[in-house]
């Protein structure tokens, strides 16, 4: 899949999360869609050159983590995964 | 009121985010080190006693913090508390300006320094910051040039610098945004939740003013022969400095003086510009040969500020003196006496040559010297070697040994036959000569004799090779 395609599918389902959550559902209920967001997310990366895959992200509350493992950590970390969403579903 | 010349910042560098957040950071100090008085609390210094005491020392009007943060506090080395919401005192934020790269307190410490401790102005994140490593130089290289722009004056007020990561954000978006699209997104969020917490006006420098300044100088050499072998030599610079844009006359500046004796730097010092201007003196005691004196006097860039800076370029400026050679100038007159061939064998022959000279001054007049004044060489086909010089009269001739010239010359062997004079009287220069005496050519192409040889010796040649 190319780039821009499976970026729109990680946003679309990223707007959603975020919708939801404005309206006040908690993350708990949104399990499912959460796993949908992870699985287009690792696709997406999964488009970009195998360099881009290594790149490392980093913020001023928390560690440093390598691109192709945010998709794991999304799962695992409630805070990453609000703040991912909130980042890509605007 | 809080001192504009004074800065504090805090640079951690304890884990990943911060050791690669540490060196934009270093790069504003790097900035701006040469105009401000700047607390600088690197690594294990970016901690609450020393940032405090950092800031009731220096007063400073600005603050540029860094580090890891929440919505009611900011840390400095291994999460050490800096400020938090409700723990600061009033006279640490009062009439100051924040610079803060931290995640998300512009949302409460921010907005409380600001409403609660009148803080001038607070620039910060309300959100987490975030960055990919790969575009770090764009991500945080941007804010590290926009906040030391602030401080250089390039960008006048705190509004103008989130004005310019705002624009650059913006741009880096677009750049990204079809290849690298989860990168694009956060110089979006980034950008979006960028804050300006207080007066937007707040400026550390209200105002640069460029000025350019030239060097103006006169001299004078007084160049004393003292004997024939010293001299005083005495070069006397007076001038001022002028402010190229509004032609006044600089002062209270000071200027360094470099001077080098024939290219080698001789001495250096400090000189003051006064009321008239400046003036100074280089004295040297030399010897009468020819020398070059260089003098470069140098203003470096300096600024002066309160609250508008006037920022001065410097100047340089280069005075060459040439002292002339104050000896008698002399010269050797030189001429082949005789070229004698004293035996023949192969491959080389032995000749003898004899040389004549004189040294004369620069009127032609034939100076009265002795032997020992002179060195002579001869080169043959197999080095140098010295000659035997002998006084005739005013003249001097000078024998070689015996010189080893090839047997077969096919064009002209050049003897190179050098004379040094090296005076013992200082009233007069040295000198020095070459002379090339041709040994001419002793083969003669046009004889058959020659061609019939040179075939003999080919035949034998090949003969020798076929059969061994």
């Amino acid at each position: 899949m190319s780039v821009v395609r499976s970026w729109s599918r990680v946003k679309e389902i990223a707007r959603k999360i975020n919708r939801e959550l404005v309206l006040g559902k908690s993350i708990e209920a949104l399990r499912d869609l959460r796993v949908e967001f992870v699985k287009a997310y690792e696709e997406y990366i999964n488009s970009l050159p195998e360099d881009k895959r290594e790149d490392m992200f980093g913020h001023f509350r928390g560690k440093l983590i390598r691109k192709k493992d945010i998709p794991k950590l999304l799962l695992e970390d409630d805070k990453l995964f609000e703040m991912f969403v909130r980042v890509y579903g605007r | 009121m809080p001192v504009r010349k004074n800065v504090v910042i805090v640079n951690p560098a304890f884990e990943p985010a911060t050791e690669y957040g540490y060196p934009y950071i270093e790069r504003i100090y790097k900035n701006i080190k040469d105009f401000y008085n700047v607390g600088y609390c690197p690594k294990d210094d970016a901690v609450k006693d020393i940032v405090w005491s950092k800031i009731k020392e220096l007063d400073p009007l600005s603050l540029v913090l860094f580090g890891h943060g929440n919505t009611n506090v900011y840390t400095g080395q291994n999460y050490n508390i800096i400020f938090r919401v409700g723990e600061v005192p009033k006279e640490l934020v009062e009439g100051r300006i924040f610079l803060v790269l931290s995640c998300l307190t512009a949302k409460e410490l921010g907005k409380h320094f600001v409403e609660d401790l009148g803080a001038w102005a607070y620039l910060g994140w309300e959100e987490e910051y975030g960055f990919w490593v790969s575009h770090i130089e764009e991500f945080l290289g941007t804010i590290s040039t926009a906040w030391s722009k602030l401080f250089l004056g390039e960008l006048p007020s705190i509004g103008d610098v989130y004005d310019y990561i705002y624009k650059k954000y913006t741009e880096y978006y677009e750049k990204y945004k079809e290849k690298e699209p989860d990168v694009a997104e956060w110089f979006l969020w980034d950008r979006d939740y960028m804050r300006v917490i207080g007066d937007k006006n707040a400026h550390v420098v209200k105002e640069v003013k460029i000025y350019h300044t030239k060097i103006h100088s006169q001299h004078t050499v007084e160049d004393t022969k003292i004997s024939w072998e010293e001299r005083e030599a005495s070069v006397k610079v007076k001038g001022y400095v002028e402010v190229v844009e509004t032609g006044e006359r600089l002062k209270d500046v000071v200027l360094k003086v470099k001077v080098f004796l024939d290219g080698r730097l001789d001495t250096e010092f400090d000189v003051p510009v006064k009321e008239g201007g400046f003036d100074f003196e280089y004295d040297r005691r030399l010897d009468t040969f020819e020398h070059t004196i260089q003098i470069k006097i140098i203003l470096e860039g300096f600024d002066r500020s309160n609250e508008v800076v006037e920022r001065y370029v410097g100047d340089e400026h280069l005075i060459t003196v040439r002292l002339p050679l104050l000896k008698t100038k002399t010269k050797i007159i030189a001429w082949t006496e005789k070229v004698k061939k004293k035996s023949t064998s192969m491959p080389y022959s032995t000749y003898n040559i004899v040389v004549g000279f004189k040294v004369v001054d620069e009127h032609g007049n034939i100076i009265n010297v002795e032997e020992d004044e002179f060195t002579v060489e001869f080169r043959d086909a197999t080095g140098y070697s010295s000659g035997s010089v002998k006084k005739k009269d005013s003249t001097f001739s000078a024998e070689s040994y015996d010189l080893l010239i090839p047997t077969i010359r096919t064009k002209p062997f050049l003897v190179e036959c050098s004379i040094t004079y090296k005076p013992r009287d200082p009233r007069y220069a040295p000198a020095y000569e070459v002379l090339w005496i041709p040994i001419e050519s002793n083969v003669n192409w046009k004889n058959p004799t020659v061609w019939i040889i040179i075939l003999i010796i080919l035949l034998l040649a090949g003969l020798l090779s076929t059969n061994p």
